[in-house]
């Protein structure tokens, strides 16, 4: 799992690098998250912008990640790609997590 | 295309049947038809037959109104699989995030992505048929 994670004041902003998140990545991706919950960073943006292909499986470690949160916390993505959009949007996802355009607007969002 | 029983296979054999239709279907055509057979073949190799000595064959077809992707794992005919598979299972209750499902989409975004989803026999073995319109 090839992540590049950046801190803006208490928002943790993780750049996912890999262009495909599918079930041979997703349980990288779920530890990758858990892991920094665990460490109690509670404001988490995913820079999705390098991710060309998203399936159910990786679905499946956001949601264990939002999980892992509960409501003390907050899980944005940002910079969905046509098709990770289109999963997001049918799963019914976007519901679920704080979507933005662009990491910045994350940012905005989650600092206000 | 004969793809090993390895999750590790997924991307290469996606990145070739998204090579072969590029030129014949549109991106959100192409899309569809990516994540249905990322998600049929990511059941094969999870729950297919356990001889991984066998390798899962995927099959192509670019006819003038439609696109067949086929795959047969060595599983036995299961023609009730997908009855209950579609948007309706993709739906939870906002209010209870803690009971939200990790995983059980694949089936319905494969009905949701193609526009046929059948099985069929050929010569005893049985492969699922996924077959998207041109549009």
């Amino acid at each position: 799992m090839n992540v590049l994670e950046e801190m803006n004041g208490e928002l943790m902003i993780l750049k996912l690098r890999d262009q495909r998140l599918d079930a041979s990545t997703a349980p990288a991706l779920r530890e990758a998250l858990i892991e920094r919950i665990a460490k109690g960073h509670q404001s988490i943006i995913i820079d999705l912008s390098d991710v060309g292909f998203m399936d159910s499986s990786a679905l499946g470690a956001l949601i264990a990640a939002v999980k892992k949160l509960g409501p003390v916390g907050t899980i944005a993505v940002a910079a969905m790609r046509t098709p990770v959009a289109r999963l997001f949007s049918v799963t019914k996802m976007d519901r679920v997590f704080s979507v933005h355009p662009t990491v910045a607007d994350a940012v905005r969002s989650l600092a206000a | 295309m004969l793809v090993r029983r390895d999750l590790a296979e997924l991307g290469q054999a996606a990145d070739q049947v998204c090579q072969w239709l590029e030129a014949e279907v549109d991106e959100d055509s192409l899309s569809c038809i990516e994540l249905a057979f990322v998600e049929a073949l990511t059941n094969s190799i999870l729950h297919g037959p356990l001889d991984t000595g066998t390798s899962i064959a995927v099959f192509v077809e670019i006819l003038d109104t439609q696109i067949v992707v086929e795959i047969e794992d060595g599983s036995p005919p299961m023609p009730t699989l997908f009855d209950n598979a579609g948007a309706h299972r993709l739906e939870f209750d906002i209010k209870d995030i803690e009971n939200l499902s990790e995983s059980g989409r694949g089936l319905s975004l494969i009905a949701i992505s193609m526009d046929e989803v059948t099985f069929r026999v050929i010569e005893d073995r049985v492969r699922l048929r996924m077959v998207r319109y041109r549009r």
